[in-house]
């Protein structure tokens, strides 16, 4: 005789059940519950469909890692013999230095002693605003070698502002780093700011204008590239340049709108560097965005791992963007210009149909917003204020959104999260970051966010050796 | 085609007599598994392109004691679940506001997701998880361990291993409910 079960019962069993690990008599009351129960039914076939997903998923499925610039990576580890170029390749070398000596004797305590130093050393070189400042603010754009490009094309859609007075020097300064030149260097030195020249330091609003004003593409026109896998289309006040290294393509940007679309032959990855960052590229279509003061990467489609001046790494998707190392999701107005963007390349290049990547439709990501006008123009400026590092400004506009936008609206809870983030790593200040978080757990407890939430306030109370209310 | 399995023998000798070329040979063949390895403790992130690294960086410094060629397979399995291993212990778990944001966004249900945004939300849904937990759920689950490999490898019983899983899959049910009654109640679930 079986026994009736309800929800929270069977819901306790629906992992065994999927696996197989019950006795006959609970196999079978669960499996009478879930024939009359849908939503049980449904979240059992869910929970095994997601963990079946995960033990057969493939290695493309976990990352786009490119088979090529990575075994040049571990040549590197192993050999420990690259020049090192610059800073950010002398980071890498400090990484690398770290990974094969763990390698020769795994598991020995003078490994994690170095790499608790090199952490040292790069959180010291965070910390200090000088070294950032001569961060060469070169822009520019490398095609290497790497494998499994399934689109045809792959294209990078780059808007760079205005450098202002200096950037001759930084373009003098990329000139030389290159080993051949195509580019149209004469119009290169026509656009040169001069002295007198104002310097413009775009916002994020001005950057943002410039988005959405990029639907009106200036008139651009097909520029010899000397390449075979790459064909540029340049605006008259372009300042770019093309040169090969380590025979692969590189594009240098410094100003002006430059289309560039990558037709691998081989398989190949495209990267793009700029102010120091590493976007690594697979058929994907992306954006970024360069001024004096500040840097946007957008994903349109696909996915880039972006490598930091701090040799940190992350992975942008589809939707994505990132201003200062933060990530956010990519504004509707993002992609209304990125897809204008692409459907004016599509009719240029005159492909093909049976050439014309498809653009699978984006679900733009819908997140809580403020549903005051007010409050949601607070929150829009205390982003824009966090991404110039004004944290206490950002912090005080939060804060007047968070009373603009009434309790029970889940913006709220989207405000106090980013007033914890804020302080958690921006201020370096758990305390005030506790404070928001409670006061998050307090309205919504059963949230989904609630146990890492509270997981998080403990790690960081735990490291000031505090205990805190909420941890056991 | 010369089968990479009747040559191994030979490229794993030339490898650590320190053949580069080899070493390549062993690389494009096993990057597959020691990717699918490591992401299947880690999780689709950025750093997984750094642990696969380390993976191969350790391979190749242990080639030399490579004695069973037969089963140096099961060999590169272990040394990269051990180093994948290493990196899940040592993590520091901080929150990914953003990626949390993704979780709790009702448009984001997890049946539309694709497979690497579906790995995402499952790896991100485990973060919420005691270490312990975690890791027998992805050894037992994922790995497809047997409680007693799990016992061995982690050196704690197999009552508490059974007893990790259990507590990690009532967890994960949770939250994996709760992500889909607040799509539902956001009329966001067909």
């Amino acid at each position: 005789m079986t026994r009736r079960l309800q929800c929270a019962d069977a819901e306790a069993l629906l992992f065994d059940y999927s696996r197989d690990e019950l006795s006959p008599l609970k196999h079978l009351e669960v499996e009478e519950h879930l024939r009359a129960c849908q939503a049980c039914q449904d979240l059992a076939a869910h929970m095994k469909a997601m963990i079946d997903q995960a033990g057969k998923a493939q290695a493309s499925d976990w990352s786009d890692l490119a088979p090529d610039p990575l075994f040049a990576r571990i040549q590197r580890a192993l050999t420990q013999s690259s020049p090192v170029e610059d800073e950010e390749v002398a980071l890498e070398a400090m990484f690398n230095a770290a990974r094969n000596a763990k390698a020769q004797s795994w598991g020995g305590f003078d490994e994690d002693a170095l790499f608790v130093r090199i952490s040292r050393d790069i959180e010291e070189k965070k910390e200090e605003p000088e070294q950032i400042s001569t961060r060469r603010p070169r822009v520019w754009a490398m095609l290497a070698a790497a494998a499994g490009v399934v689109l045809m094309g792959a294209w990078g859609v780059y808007h760079f502002d205005a450098l202002g007075a200096d950037s001759e020097t930084h373009f003098e300064a990329l000139r030389a780093d290159s080993e051949t030149h195509f580019a149209p260097i004469s119009q290169v030195e026509e656009r040169v700011p001069t002295d007198q020249e104002p310097i413009n330091e775009p916002t994020f609003e001005d950057a943002q204008r410039e988005e959405v004003a990029s639907l009106e593409l200036p008139p651009l026109e097909a520029m010899p590239s000397l390449h075979d896998s790459l064909n540029i289309y340049a605006s008259k006040n372009a300042l770019y340049e093309v040169y090969e290294k380590n025979s692969a393509p590189r594009v240098a940007l410094e100003e002006g709108t430059v289309l560039v679309e990558y037709l691998p032959q081989a398989p190949q990855q495209f990267a793009l560097e700029a102010n120091g960052y590493t976007i690594m590229v697979t058929g994907t279509i992306f954006y970024v965005i360069q001024s004096t003061t500040s840097m946007e990467i957008g994903v349109y489609e696909g996915a880039v791992n972006v490598l930091t001046p701090e040799g940190e790494t992350f992975e942008l998707r589809a939707g994505e963007a990132t201003w200062r190392g933060e990530q956010r999701r990519l504004e509707d107005e993002h992609y209304r210009s990125l897809e204008a963007y692409v459907d004016i390349v599509a009719h240029r290049r005159a492909l093909e149909p049976e050439q014309v990547p498809k653009t699978e439709p984006v679900s733009i990501p819908v997140s809580a917003k403020p549903r005051t006008p007010a409050s949601r123009e607070l929150r829009q400026e205390a982003l824009d204020a966090r991404h110039r590092g004004e944290y206490a400004e950002a912090t005080r506009l939060l804060e007047q959104a968070l009373e603009a936008t009434p309790a029970e609206d889940m913006a709220s809870a989207d405000i106090l999260l980013e007033l914890a983030s804020i302080h958690l790593r921006n201020r370096d200040d758990w305390k005030s970051a506790s404070m928001y978080l409670e006061r998050f757990l307090e309205r919504w407890p059963d949230d989904v966010a609630a146990q890492a939430i509270t997981n998080q306030l403990c790690l960081k109370s735990a490291v000031d050796k505090a205990e805190h209310p909420l941890c056991n | 085609m010369t089968n990479f399995l009747d040559k191994q023998k030979e490229l794993v000798q030339a490898a650590a007599g320190g053949d580069i070329g080899a070493f390549r040979r062993i690389y494009d063949h096993y990057l597959h598994q020691v990717t699918c390895t490591v992401g299947r403790y880690l999780g689709p992130g950025p750093e997984l392109e750094d642990v696969v690294q380390e993976a191969f960086v350790a391979l190749y410094g242990s080639l030399s004691s490579v004695s069973d060629y037969d089963t140096f397979g099961g060999w590169v399995y272990r040394v990269s679940r051990n180093i994948a291993l290493s990196h899940l212990r040592k993590s520091s778990r901080s929150i990914d506001f953003v990626a949390l944001k993704t979780l709790r966004d009702p448009s984001n249900q997890w049946e539309n997701l694709t497979t690497r945004e579906a790995l995402r939300a499952l790896y991100l849904a485990m973060e919420c998880l005691s270490d312990d937990h975690r890791e027998a759920l992805i050894m037992y689950e994922i790995e497809g361990m047997t409680l007693q490999e799990i016992a061995d490898l982690t050196e704690a019983s197999i009552n508490t291993v059974a007893s990790r899983v259990r507590r990690g899959r009532e967890q994960l049910i949770k939250i994996v409910k709760q992500t889909r009654s607040t799509a539902t109640e956001s009329g966001e679930l067909a």
